[in-house]
């Protein structure tokens, strides 16, 4: 489901507001648990239809997912993938992920060996926490929220060069920045094909 | 404290009367819930049957397609037993069968006591009175 398709429902339904976060919430659970992209589609519109015919029952969705909507998403992400394939999947994705956001920094910068420095780290660590953090528990951010985020980190990343200066650490040359984008490849092309595979079915 | 007790046992057979529902007919997740309702047992949380859906389909005990619903819509996620689903489905009835028995046994013969205590007692009571 869309941002704007979500948007499009919360104007048309009563109730819909609350699936819709009830659905937020699941898909980052899923996601952050290194449930794959096909299989998150899967069980979002498997619950959508549920919540859809619970809703048009009388039933909120507080009767079909229980008060704690993560604990939900996690106890069916357990069932759904074991641990082992959900940490291998995110022991790569994360270092991707990563991986990306220092080869946009190698391009802005203009620079083969991106000098890196405490406030630096602290800027990532923040976002990447907070934000995390924030998406497990309400769904997705939004882009306001995430620009949010961003003003913390970079209070953070300044704090950080009051208090332990702002001088290069070590300096990251960009094949390093691409070896890490390298175990996140398989998956990343693998949900790139099952969205697309998804999206000629739909056709 | 009689719902919460209802609701640990049901917890406890759960994926048995799931397996059973789809004994009778492949089923989507909402028909569940419906089945379960009409036979009296009420889930608190409608959604618990999807982690033990995944489960017993990892297991291999169901296996799903998707298709279209009878009252039309979008396509629907199907859960449909498998040769290894009918086997545990029969082993699990067949536990059940004894589990119940034995239960029932073990209440039924404490009720029995108790009763033969509390009859006793009026006995005593009674005796008591005519002295």
């Amino acid at each position: 489901m869309t941002q704007q398709a979500t948007n499009e429902a919360t104007e048309s339904m009563p109730g819909e507001a609350e699936r819709a976060r009830v659905l937020a919430v699941c898909r980052s659970n899923w996601e952050y648990r290194g449930i794959d992209d096909a299989s998150v589609r899967e069980m979002l519109a498997e619950l959508s239809e549920h919540l859809e015919e619970a809703a048009s029952a009388g039933r909120s969705p507080k009767d079909v997912v229980g008060a704690d909507v993560p604990g939900f998403a996690a106890s069916w992400a357990r069932a759904r993938t074991p641990l082992r394939l959900r940490v291998l999947r995110m022991a790569a994705l994360i270092p991707f992920a990563l991986a990306v956001l220092l080869l946009l920094t190698h391009l802005i910068d203009r620079t083969l060996a991106l000098p890196v420095e405490a406030p630096r780290i602290a800027f990532y660590a923040v976002i990447i926490a907070v934000g995390v953090a924030l998406e497990l528990r309400r769904g997705s951010l939004g882009f306001l929220r995430w620009l949010l985020v961003g003003l913390i980190g970079i209070g953070i990343a300044q704090l950080t060069t009051w208090l332990v200066g702002d001088g290069t650490l070590f300096r990251l040359p960009l094949w390093a920045t691409l070896l890490l984008m390298l175990p996140g490849l398989p998956y990343a092309y693998g949900d790139i094909r099952a969205r697309k595979a998804v999206a000629a079915a739909a056709e | 404290m009689h719902d919460q007790r209802r609701s640990q046992l049901l917890r406890g057979v759960l994926d048995l009367c799931l397996l059973a529902l789809i004994g009778e007919r492949p089923r989507y997740g909402y028909e569940f819930v419906e089945a379960l309702t009409e036979s009296g047992l009420d889930l608190v949380s409608e959604g618990s049957i999807y982690p033990l859906l995944a489960r017993m389909e990892r297991a291999g005990l169901v296996d799903s397609y998707r298709a279209p619903s009878a009252a039309g819509g979008a396509p629907r996620k199907y859960y449909r037993l498998t040769d290894a689903g009918t086997a545990e489905l029969a082993a699990g009835r067949a536990t059940w069968g004894t589990f119940t028995v034995a239960v029932s046994r073990t209440l039924e013969g404490q009720g029995g006591a108790q009763n033969s205590d509390t009859g006793d007692a009026g006995a005593r009571h009674d005796t008591a009175g005519d002295q």
